[in-house]
């Protein structure tokens, strides 16, 4: 893994105002590359709400999922409604991928929601298998929210933590437009796994290719950074969860980097530089593709300069870009908020904040239009949901390493776990 | 992987885990001071080639800890009991793997003594997340107990497997809903018709009050009515009886299926581990056949419903003629000639 700092600008100076850095966490080429084994359950909503063309394409999803995983990987199917039902006991995909036909037809809509016991069940069939050797990983789709067994979000998400500290990670893919949206990510992010979203049921199908791209192609989990001799007042600007010195970042697939931004007031940057020799010390705890910790380490020197020639040097492209993308995520998360409060008037002024933004930035324009749309039809539920994600998604993700800027037909090519997107809740078309 | 469990005498494997022969007595009749349980405790370590010591000070700082449950009594007169006993034994073999106090209070705190035992006799070292799922498995169900309708008996307690479940909980469960649904609609039914007889004589009878009509043949009139009513109650009881037994026994002969076939995939998987999946599969092909056969027998039970249902009908329309046919009559009754002051006072 290769550790890249970027200044906003090349130097520090004697001035107010703050300093931004960016610490991309890189995947280096690795000849001979061998994706860790996975252990993958499939926890599926059939309550009620998921008949017909929903629960068809989730079936859909998982006959295409269990093609595109290795012979000696182990996957398993859940389905629940207010009971739990193992549709598919967690087995190698060589010996289950055949009794796939014959179980594909008892995955039937039935009654309410008891999403945690759905969850549970599948944690149980993988609990035996966690080690580093393997990946285990529940992927927990529900259309609806938590109303049957144990529903306090809180406590759910409580459970969903230590069982991804103790080695099996939770990835949640919302259907629809009723599900509770604030939930399913927080569980994804307690499970430390990504979360997805699609509004119909043809939209599901680029989540769980984004999912098994990313887990095709793991080459760094557990990604944990830390940072040492770093100035007063730093501030990590991704919201990322905390560990226990650090935070967690995600995890990083060959050919990705994941990135976080640093602000700081641009003279504590200075006092720190020159109390410890360096501006800041990053340090980076991985587990890798057999399941070894790797540490990696790196720091930052800059030279010192006076305040106008500090101002005449040019910002630098990529930090710029990700400063505005993180705004444009703080933007999109007011929206949300005044939007489930019915203040349109005030969705309509945060719009045209984001305008401003997307004049320089291609992804944050292209991801208006839909927004507009939205609140046209002042719908809330719906623009809750495409704001949770996409707000989500910007300060969140993995790009590829020299990301150019966003183009739809560019992003149409990406892998689809590195898509950008337009909307969230939609496919890409194209 | 070197099978080390004792196999049992044949013979009927009881509800609850298979268990060594001094569990098994422990269970029953364990209970005493700390010294005591100290004692059996290394006793059982041995039984179980755990090598672990202990003594009271360890015991009283693991209550302390919340790894082991207080006592009934504190202080010297302290009891304690196989529970106690088990999740000190547990903790000192989860130490021995370790684990912090911390982490296994969290579990020896929170399941069941059955999974504490069920640990004890594993071999093999066990998974953090799996003493996560155990606790929070136990958790969930101690506070979502479902409710019984009253006066029906609670069904079998699933049998405890480390395998996962097979949804044959969930269909004894179905089949539990649908017997009570079925009771509860035909008890529904036949209050109905009897309201519908009763409302009926009480129409008859309060109009007789209002008529002086020749006393022999209302007396013939009600009695002809009253057989009337009779012959449909007793008729349509003995009709509600038949499928009301015919379901409760296809559910017992279900029921009884689907207990043995559990049965024989606990032992199979117990004794012969993993060696026996193939087996396990067919079982549950089996219980899948099976599954799709009590679908079967349900559709065949709502036609059978609908068929009551519209002889129901037939029936309340035949006895709604027969009542407007004396209805009618009353009516001619009443037509006729007053009868003469003596007759009146004679028939009162």
């Amino acid at each position: 893994m290769k550790i890249v700092i970027n200044p906003v600008r090349p130097a520090l100076c004697d001035t107010a105002g703050d300093f931004h850095l960016l610490v991309r966490l890189q995947s280096e080429p690795e000849p001979g590359f061998r994706r860790t084994p996975l252990n993958l359950v499939l926890v599926i909503d059939r309550s009620g709400s998921m008949e017909g063309s929903k629960l068809e394409e989730a079936k859909r999803c998982l006959s295409d999922l269990m093609g595109r995983l290795h012979p000696t990987d182990h996957v398993g199917v859940v389905q629940y409604d207010d009971q739990v039902d193992t549709v598919l006991p967690l087995g190698a995909v060589e010996h289950n991928s055949p009794l796939l036909a014959a179980i594909l037809p008892r995955l039937r809509a039935g009654g309410s929601t008891n999403l945690h016991a759905g969850w549970l069940r599948a944690a149980e069939m993988l609990a035996p298998l966690t080690g580093r050797e393997a990946a285990c990983h529940i992927i927990l789709l529900s259309d609806g929210n938590a109303n049957v067994g144990l529903t306090d979000p809180v406590r759910i998400s409580a459970h969903v933590a230590a069982l991804a500290d103790a080695g099996v990670t939770t990835t949640t893919v919302g259907l629809g437009t009723d599900f509770n949206e604030t939930l399913m990510t927080t569980i994804a992010k307690a499970g430390r796994g990504s979360a997805h979203y699609g509004e119909r049921a043809i939209d599901l199908a680029e989540t769980f290719d984004a999912e098994i791209g990313l887990y095709s192609q793991l080459q760094w989990r557990n990604v944990d950074l830390q940072i040492s001799n770093g100035p007063a007042d730093l501030t990590l600007l991704n919201a990322y969860a905390r560990s226990e010195h650090g935070w967690r970042l995600p995890a990083v697939a060959l050919g990705s980097e994941c990135w976080a931004l640093l602000r700081m007031p641009l003279r504590q940057a200075l006092r720190a530089q020159r109390e410890h020799g360096t501006v800041l010390a990053v340090q980076v705890r991985a587990t890798d593709a057999q399941g070894t910790q790797q540490l990696f380490s790196a720091s930052l020197t800059l030279p010192e300069v006076s305040p106008l020639d500090y101002a005449a040097l040019p910002m630098h492209e990529l930090v710029a870009r990700r400063m505005n993308e993180i705004a444009a995520a703080d933007l999109q998360l007011r929206i949300r908020d005044a939007a489930l409060g019915g203040d349109w008037h005030h969705v309509e002024a945060l719009l045209g904040e984001l305008e401003l933004l997307g004049r320089h930035e291609p992804w944050v324009a292209a991801s208006i239009a839909f927004t507009r749309q939205l609140m046209r039809e002042r719908d809330e539920q719906r623009m809750s949901k495409e704001m949770l994600y996409k707000s989500s998604r910007m300060q969140t993700r993995l790009s590829s390493i020299e990301e150019p800027l966003f183009s739809q037909r560019q992003d149409a090519e990406e892998q689809a776990f590195l898509r950008r997107k337009m909307t969230e809740g939609r496919r890409t078309e194209g | 992987m070197p099978i080390t469990f004792k196999a049992r005498a044949a013979g009927r494997i009881p509800s609850g885990l298979p268990m060594f022969k001094v569990m098994d007595r422990l269970r029953s009749d364990f209970q005493g001071s700390a010294d005591a349980l100290i004692l059996k405790a290394q006793e059982l370590a041995k039984t179980l080639q755990l090598h672990q010591e202990g003594n009271e000070r360890l015991l009283r700082h693991y209550v302390s800890m919340g790894v082991v449950d207080k006592p009934s009594r504190e202080g010297r007169d302290a009891l304690y009991g196989f529970r106690h006993l088990v999740q000190f034994v547990a903790a000192r073999r989860l130490l021995a793997e370790g684990y912090s106090l911390t982490k296994i209070a969290g579990f020896t705190s929170a399941v069941t003594t059955d999974i504490l035992t069920a640990y004890l006799e594993k071999p093999g070292p066990t998974s953090e997340a799996e003493l996560l799922v155990a606790a929070f498995r136990s958790e969930h169900t101690d506070s979502n107990a479902t409710a019984r309708v009253a006066g029906r008996s609670p069904p079998p307690r699933p049998m405890h497997s480390r395998a996962t479940g097979m949804g044959m909980v969930d269909v004894m469960h179905e089949m539990r809903e649908m017997e009570e649904r079925v009771h509860d609609q035909i008890t529904r039914l036949q209050r109905q018709v009897h309201a519908m007889v009763d409302d009926a004589i009480r129409d008859v009878g309060s109009q007789l009050q209002a008529q002086h009509a020749d006393p022999l043949a209302l007396k013939q009139a009600v009695g002809s009515l009253a057989k009337l009513m009779d012959d449909a109650t007793r008729r349509f009881d003995h009709m509600l009886q038949k499928p009301l037994q015919m379901i409760e026994k296809q559910m017992d002969q279900q029921r009884y299926l689907f207990e043995e076939a559990y049965k024989q995939k606990d032992m199979l998987e117990q004794i012969f581990g993993r060696l026996f999946n193939k087996q396990q599969h067919d079982v549950r092909g089996f219980l899948e056949e099976q599954t799709k056969g009590f679908g079967e027998m349900l559709a065949l039970q709502r036609r059978f419903q609908q068929d009551l249902g519209s002889q129901l009908d037939r029936f309340h329309s035949e006895v709604n003629a027969r009542l407007a046919t004396l209805e009618s009559r009353l009516d001619t009754l009443q037509d006729l000639p007053p009868p003469t002051p003596q007759t009146k006072e004679g028939a009162a």
